[in-house]
């Protein structure tokens, strides 16, 4: 279902969580770790992506917005419920396109949709120009990699 | 060619409106009625608000009080969270009680 290096990132994603004591498994933590794996920051950065930026942003958010488990406490970080809808929405673009199996670019393309969240926030602040064709002109030499969902996120840079 | 002065004088103003606001932040809110117990509204808040026991019964006595008692603000995905955290907990145990999410 999940490609070898999807199940990674979430993976390393619930182990950021757990080493940052949240109380709450969120997309700001998949974004983040995202943003650190060599295989999600070159989509990030086809995307357009400014990974300094994006990264710093997210970790003051993951720092001064997501509670911390009291002390003492044994308790696991929850996935949130935009965290499972995005995971639930990267398996049915996948079924839907008839692949089986998805991929770091499918997640991301997910994520993008979780309107009111602030990890999609902060992957619009970190572009380095504004969008234009939001959908259409991810580089299609790219496209393999990172899966065509990536596109989502993808714009044409301004033409001179 | 894009240097040249539009035609439409000042009379046509382009907007450009850039999504930089950040997200909203909601609050939680746990609301009264007249069938869930107090212990069980002081369990919930130390379990799904990681409140202490004398903030948890504070919280309570605000719920109990006035109605409705403010638990936490945060980001929606984690507000959201808390509260269908809270309803299930309550159905679990029978109990009607309700939390809302407010834009804060």
């Amino acid at each position: 279902m999940f490609s070898q290096s999807v199940e990674m990132l979430l993976n390393v994603t619930y182990r950021e969580a757990v080493s940052r004591r949240h109380a709450h498994l969120t997309l700001e933590h998949l974004l983040y770790v995202m943003a650190h794996d060599l295989e999600g920051e070159k989509i990030l950065a086809a995307c357009g992506a400014e990974i300094p930026r994006l990264r710093r942003d997210l970790d003051t958010f993951l720092r001064e917005r997501v509670e911390q488990l009291a002390p003492g406490s044994d308790k696991e970080p929850e996935q949130t419920l935009a965290f499972r809808r995005t995971l639930q929405a990267g398996v049915l673009h996948v079924q839907s396109a008839g692949r089986d199996e998805v991929r770091a670019g499918d997640i991301l393309a997910a994520l993008m949709q979780q309107t009111r969240s602030f990890a999609r926030h902060a992957a619009r602040l970190a572009r380095r120009h504004p969008p234009r064709h939001p959908q259409l002109h991810f580089p299609r030499g790219q496209q393999g990699a990172a899966g065509p969902g990536a596109a989502l996120l993808a714009w044409r840079r301004p033409g001179r | 060619m894009a240097d040249e002065p539009p035609k439409t004088g000042r009379s046509v103003l382009e907007k450009t409106r850039a999504e930089t606001r950040e997200p909203d932040l909601y609050s939680v809110i746990l609301l009264n009625d007249d069938y869930t117990t107090m212990e069980f509204v002081v369990q919930v808040l130390e379990s799904v608000f990681n409140k202490g026991p004398a903030e948890a019964f504070r919280i309570m006595m605000l719920v109990h009080t006035q109605g409705q008692g403010l638990c936490g603000v945060f980001p929606w995905d984690i507000a959201e969270t808390k509260v269908a955290a809270t309803h299930e907990l309550a159905r679990e145990r029978g109990f009607p009680l309700r939390a809302i999410t407010e834009k804060a």
